[in-house]
């Protein structure tokens, strides 16, 4: 087994005592693609922020930890986790065109990124960050790093916003939905950018989607989240084909079809901010709900080798 | 740019010409009657005869537009008429107190800007914390004292009691220090404020989390964007502020007697010096359309989008 690079353990993460994040464990290897997808508000964005320790004010985070390369990022000083993200974990944000600066070049914005952590002159700052974006297929660097962000397409900015993250060759990229307000051609190169940042910088990204089939198309490790816990991880074919949880299953059947309609949404919604339940927290949307399910809380189980689900039914994992 | 300014320029043109007729038309309509008063300063004897004469020889019989013209024609010359009351020109009465003007406005400003800017983005960034809340509250008292308070206040500290300064000023440096402070703290109360509201508007952007997001130091985040964005609403400020005090601080001046624009037409109004209020509103006209044009053309450089977009079309 490859080295490992993240490891989240019992993450709790909440407001006002009210629990978003409820426990969540997860961990990543070098170099490691991992998807993860769950319905709005579940708290993926939440958990990727706890990461990269830049939560929202009024969060916080209540127990648990989180070791990058070793390093415990939750006992980092403020500056220190300043050193650290950009430069060897970074993020990318759904919205590009709001996570620039409209009054700055795309040039200025590599070179603050760049001057905040070595120090370089600006004109081979500049070479780089073109040199970067060519090897990422986007033509004509110099015009995008002379241009500001109004001046390009949003696809454009979402690419450069990724090339930007990249600027300094952090060994982990974390993507909160970054090709969601992307039309579907333009997405293809966002995620191919994304792709080919991994084989030629063997970045490790940790990307967020509601788009399952981006998420099969590129992801190795596919983890769902629901209210704030995984309920199903694992390998990309045995997650996607093999789906285990009901949940997972229903979030498959409900992607749309070429026709862009939704074939089957799963009735209800999740348990709100601060609703408890005794049991497993989709039981009041599961169809196969059975007694235990409304009382005992359901743990990750090891169902071969590369696939875990947290569900009390002995389910056959369905074939699709 | 340069083209900007040509068109912003032609743009001028009717303003100014509105406001001439304008200015002119008062004059015109005034009670008072120009050749009488000439009559009178020249210790001639007053009759029907004579005023008729003194009209004719005065151009005042000629329709009002070719003493529109005439009037136009002057005021291109610099020539603006004689003050009423004290018989000089209103261009030299204007140019003396000019200076004291400028300078209590230059020395405000600066004053201003200086306490401000810092301050607002101090408050900004802690924001609700015991600092923030300190200048607020004092902000919030300085902001609605009154000015001729404020500067009988500091008379009276500094320069009754403590006797620091003179109470009369001498138009010296030294005696600009009381009307600088007076003028310049309400200014400041309110800049902090807004500066402080435009900074946490601007910190709340989703760029500054993306910044962030990358490790960018938060100095550079500070002042290479946010402070650098915030700098349109302090213009916006600046522009009204700086129209306000060269028009001479009436209140200001009165109190520390200071001999500037305000002082002066406060008198010529309570005197009828129609031509020194004339001189007066010409002056204000000028301030006003060049304070917008320079406000404009700091938008543009300031702002990347609008000077694009006017670069292509
Ligand atoms: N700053 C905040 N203060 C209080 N509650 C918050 C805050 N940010 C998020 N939440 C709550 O946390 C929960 C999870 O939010 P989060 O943004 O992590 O969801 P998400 O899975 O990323 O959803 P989406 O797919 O819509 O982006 C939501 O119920 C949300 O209301
Ligand atoms: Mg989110």
């Amino acid at each position: 087994m490859a080295e490992e690079l993240l490891k989240i353990t019992d993450l709790k993460v909440g407001t006002r005592g009210l629990e978003i994040v409820k426990g969540l464990t997860l961990s990543m290897r070098k170099g490691e693609i991992l998807g993860l997808a769950g319905e709005s508000g579940c708290g993926k964005s939440t958990l990727i922020k706890s990461v990269i320790r830049l939560l929202a004010p009024g969060l916080a985070i209540t127990s648990g930890s989180i070791t990058f390369d070793g390093i415990d990022l939750l006992g980092l000083s403020s500056e220190n986790a300043r050193k650290l993200r950009g430069r060897r974990l970074t993020l990318v944000s759904q919205n590009a065109v709001e996570a620039l600066n409209d009054t700055r070049t795309i040039g200025s914005h590599f070179l603050e990124t760049m001057k905040s952590h070595v120090k370089i002159e600006k004109k081979k700052a500049l070479r780089e960050a073109a040199d970067l974006m060519a090897s990422l297929d986007l033509s004509d660097p110099e015009r995008i790093l002379a241009s500001y962000p109004f001046e390009l397409s949003g696809g454009m900015n979402q690419r450069v916003l990724i090339a930007l993250a990249m600027v300094m060759r952090p060994e982990l990229m974390l993507a909160d939905e970054p090709t969601s307000a992307l039309d579907a051609a333009v997405q293809a190169q966002a995620v191919s950018e994304m792709i080919k940042l991994r084989e030629k910088y063997g970045a490790a990204i940790l990307i967020v989607t509601h788009n399952l089939g981006v998420l099969a198309h590129m992801a190795e490790t596919v983890g769902v989240m629901y209210s704030g816990l995984l309920v199903e991880y694992g390998q990309n074919q045995a997650v996607m084909g093999r789906p285990a949880h009901p949940y997972t299953q229903a979030l498959i059947a409900a992607v749309p079809d070429l026709q862009g309609q939704m074939k089957d949404t799963i009735e209800g919604s999740p348990p709100s901010l601060g609703e408890i339940l005794p049991g497993c927290d989709f039981s009041p949307r599961c169809q196969f709900a059975q007694e235990v399910c409304q009382n005992v809380k359901p743990e990750l189980r090891k169902l071969s080798p590369d696939h875990y689900a947290a569900c009390h039914l002995d389910f056959k994992p369905l074939d699709s | 740019m340069l083209k900007y300014i040509y068109r912003r320029a032609l743009q001028l043109i009717p303003i100014l010409i509105g406001i001439t007729i304008i200015n002119f038309g008062i004059m015109y309509l005034s009670p008072s009657d120009p050749a009488e008063r000439e009559l009178v300063l020249r210790g001639m004897m007053v009759s029907q005869e004579t005023l008729a004469a003194m009209r004719a020889d005065m151009g005042l019989d000629q329709p009002f537009w070719i003493q529109y013209g005439r009037w136009v024609k002057n005021l291109f010359k610099g020539d603006l008429g004689t003050s009423f009351a004290s018989g000089r020109p209103v261009m030299v009465e204007i140019g003396e107190c000019l200076p004291y003007t400028l300078s209590l406005a230059a020395t405000a400003i600066i004053m201003t800007m200086v306490v401000s800017i810092p301050l607002g983005l101090l408050s900004a960034v802690r924001q609700n914390g015991i600092l923030d809340y300190l200048i607020r509250v004092l902000t919030f008292v300085g902001g609605t004292m009154p000015g001729f308070l404020v500067g009988l206040l500091l008379i009276y500290v500094f320069g009754l009691r403590l006797k620091w300064q003179p109470v009369i000023s001498d138009g010296s440096w030294s005696s600009m220090v009381l009307p600088t402070i007076t003028l310049a703290l309400a200014m400041t109360c309110k800049y902090i404020r807004q500066i402080r509201a435009a900074i946490l508007e601007e910190l709340d952007k989703e760029y500054v989390w993306g910044a962030r997001a990358r490790g960018v130091k938060e100095k550079y985040i500070l002042y290479r964007n946010v402070l650098k964005n915030s700098m349109l609403t302090i213009i916006t400020l600046l522009g009204i502020s700086i129209g306000y005090l060269l028009g001479g601080t009436a209140i200001v001046e009165i109190i520390f007697t200071w001999p500037g624009m305000g002082k002066l037409v406060m008198e010529a109004i309570n005197m009828r010096d129609y031509p020194i209020v004339q001189g007066y509103v010409i002056w204000m006209a000028v301030i006003f359309v060049s304070v917008n044009l320079i406000t404009d053309l700091s938008y543009r450089l300031l702002n990347p989008r609008i000077r694009l977009s006017e670069e292509v079309a």
